[in-house]
C-alpha cells in the first residue's frame, strides 16, 4: 500500500474527511436553475421594454437611412435600456456556459442560440400589449421605478442636427393643426411643413419633424405598422375636430 | 477485487463508497495513483508537488462523489478534476503564460474529426516517438495528446475531460500532430498526410 493511499484511507477512518451530502448538489443545482430563470426572465423583460419603447416611439416602423438620420439625436433613444439589456445578456450567456451542455459547444453557438432565443422573446412581448398594461398597473398602483422607465418626455435635447421622431393617434384637427395622441395619453399638437400630406382621424401615424413652442412641426408622415397602442382612442372615444 | 469472482467496474465500486464501504475507495486509488501520476507529471515535473495534488485529487473526489453521475464513466471525472487541479497548481505557481485553451479553437465551431481507429503497432510506436518531444509542444496540444496516446481515452472522454467540443478535440490532435511533424518528419508525415 502506497503512502497516499495509507493516508487518505487513514484520514477517512479517522472520519476527518466527510462526503458532501448529495441533498446539497441539489440545492446548488435548483439555485442555479432558479437564478438562471430570473436572469432570463430579467433580460426578456428590460429587452421587451426596449422594443416597446422604440416600437411606441416609431423607431421600428423607419427605414434604415431615417433610423440613421434620426440616431443622430441619439438622446431619443432608451441607452440606458440598451445597455442594460447587452449587459444582461453577457450574463445569461455567461451563467449558459456553467453549464456541461453549453461548455461543449462552441461559443458562437452558445451565443446565437442565447441571443435568439432572448431576443425573440423581447421582441414578441415588446410588440404585444404587456407592456402597456404593467405601465398602467404601474400608474394605479403608482410604483414609482416602474412608472419612470415607462415615461420618457417627448421633447428631449438635440446633440446634434438631426429629426425628432414621434408616433401618435390622431384624435383632433383644425384647419391648421392636428391633435396626436401618443402611447403615454399626452396631446400633442403637430403641423405639417415642407409637407402636403395630413393624416385622417383615427390614424395611427409616425412624425419626423421638429418641436417649435410645444408644436411639432413636422417633415415627413407615414402610417404605423406596429400593433395598435391602447390609449390611441380611448374608452368608445370617438375622432372628432376641435378647436385648441 | 472481486465481488463474487467479478471485478467489479469504477462506478460499480463508487456506489459502495457512497453506500458506506470507505475501504472500496482504496481500490480506485489503486486503479489511479499511478495514472493520475503519470498525466500530472506531464505538466508538473516536482515529485512532492505531483505527491499533494495527487492526494487533492483523491480527497476532493471522495468528498464529491455524492455529486458522480453513477451511468457516467468515473474515468472521465476523476480526470476533469486532475485536470483542474493541475491548471489551478500552475496558476497559484504563477505560470500565466501556460495556457491549456484558445479562445478561437473554443468560440468557432469545427467540422467534426472522426476519431481514427490507430492500430496497436502504430499506436506503440507513437507513443515512443512523443515521449522524445512532448515537452517541446504547447500545454493544450500536450494535454490532448497525453489524453489520447498514454491514457487511451477517445474522443468522447476527452471532451468531458476539458468541456471542450468533440470537434475541438479532434482539430488539436490534429495540429498537434502537424507541430510534432516539424521535429519529426520522417516518422510523422505518413500520417498528417492521411
Amino acid at each position: 500500500m502506497t503512502n497516499l493511499k495509507t493516508n487518505i484511507l487513514t484520514t477517512l477512518k479517522e472520519n476527518k474527511i466527510h462526503m458532501i451530502p448529495r441533498w446539497k448538489f441539489i440545492l446548488y443545482s435548483l439555485t442555479g436553475i432558479f437564478g438562471m430563470l430570473f436572469l432570463i426572465t430579467l433580460t426578456v423583460f428590460v429587452g421587451s421594454l426596449v422594443i416597446f419603447t422604440l416600437s411606441r416611439y416609431g423607431f421600428l416602423d423607419m427605414s434604415f437611412f431615417e433610423f440613421i438620420t434620426t440616431m443622430r439625436n441619439i438622446a431619443t433613444l432608451p441607452l440606458v435600456l440598451i445597455l442594460c439589456t447587452v449587459v444582461l445578456l453577457g450574463l445569461v450567456e455567461y451563467g449558459a456556459r456553467r453549464y456541461a451542455f453549453a461548455k461543449k459547444q462552441p461559443i458562437m453557438i452558445t451565443l446565437l442560440v442565447v441571443s435568439i432565443l432572448v431576443l425573440g422573446t423581447s421582441f414578441l412581448i415588446g410588440e404585444s400589449r404587456i407592456h402597456e398594461r404593467v405601465h398602467r398597473f404601474a400608474e394605479e398602483k403608482r410604483i414609482p421605478f416602474m412608472t419612470r422607465a415607462y415615461d420618457r418626455p417627448f421633447e428631449r435635447p438635440k446633440s446634434r442636427d438631426g429629426l425628432d421622431i414621434v408616433r401618435g393617434v390622431v384624435v383632433g384637427t383644425t384647419s391648421t393643426s392636428t391633435l396626436l395622441r401618443v402611447f403615454n395619453g399626452e396631446l400633442l399638437p403637430v403641423t405639417a411643413t415642407g409637407t402636403k400630406i395630413v393624416p385622417e382621424l383615427g390614424e395611427d401615424v409616425v412624425l419626423f419633424g421638429n418641436f417649435s413652442n410645444g408644436t411639432f412641426m413636422y417633415e415627413k408622415i407615414r402610417k404605423a405598422h406596429r400593433p395598435p397602442f391602447m390609449n390611441g382612442m380611448q374608452n368608445g372615444e370617438r375622432p372628432r375636430e376641435i378647436n385648441f | 477485487m472481486t465481488v463474487d469472482g467479478e471485478i467489479q467496474n469504477d462506478e460499480a465500486i463508487v456506489l459502495r463508497v457512497i453506500k458506506g464501504d470507505g475501504d472500496a475507495f482504496g481500490l480506485l486509488i489503486d486503479r489511479y495513483e499511478e495514472k493520475l501520476a503519470r498525466y500530472i507529471r506531464r505538466f508538473i515535473q516536482n515529485n512532492d508537488d505531483v505527491e499533494d495534488i495527487l492526494q487533492v485529487i483523491f480527497i476532493k473526489s471522495y468528498t464529491h462523489l455524492q455529486s458522480f453521475d453513477t451511468t457516467r464513466s468515473f474515468n472521465s471525472w476523476i480526470y476533469r478534476i486532475a485536470h483542474n487541479e493541475s491548471v489551478n497548481y500552475l496558476k497559484r505557481k504563477g505560470n500565466e503564460k501556460i495556457s491549456f485553451t484558445d479562445f478561437f479553437d473554443t468560440f468557432f465551431p469545427h467540422p467534426f474529426a472522426e476519431e481514427e481507429s490507430d492500430s496497436h503497432a502504430i499506436l506503440h510506436e507513437r507513443k515512443d516517438q512523443l515521449e522524445m518531444f512532448l515537452n517541446k509542444l504547447s500545454p493544450k496540444y500536450r494535454e490532448v495528446l497525453v489524453l489520447y496516446y498514454y491514457e487511451d481515452l477517445s474522443y468522447q472522454e476527452i471532451s468531458d475531460v476539458l468541456q471542450i467540443p468533440i470537434a475541438t478535440v479532434g482539430v488539436r490532435i490534429k495540429r498537434a500532430r502537424e507541430a510534432l511533424a516539424k521535429v519529426l518528419p520522417q516518422a510523422m508525415n505518413q500520417e498528417v498526410d492521411k
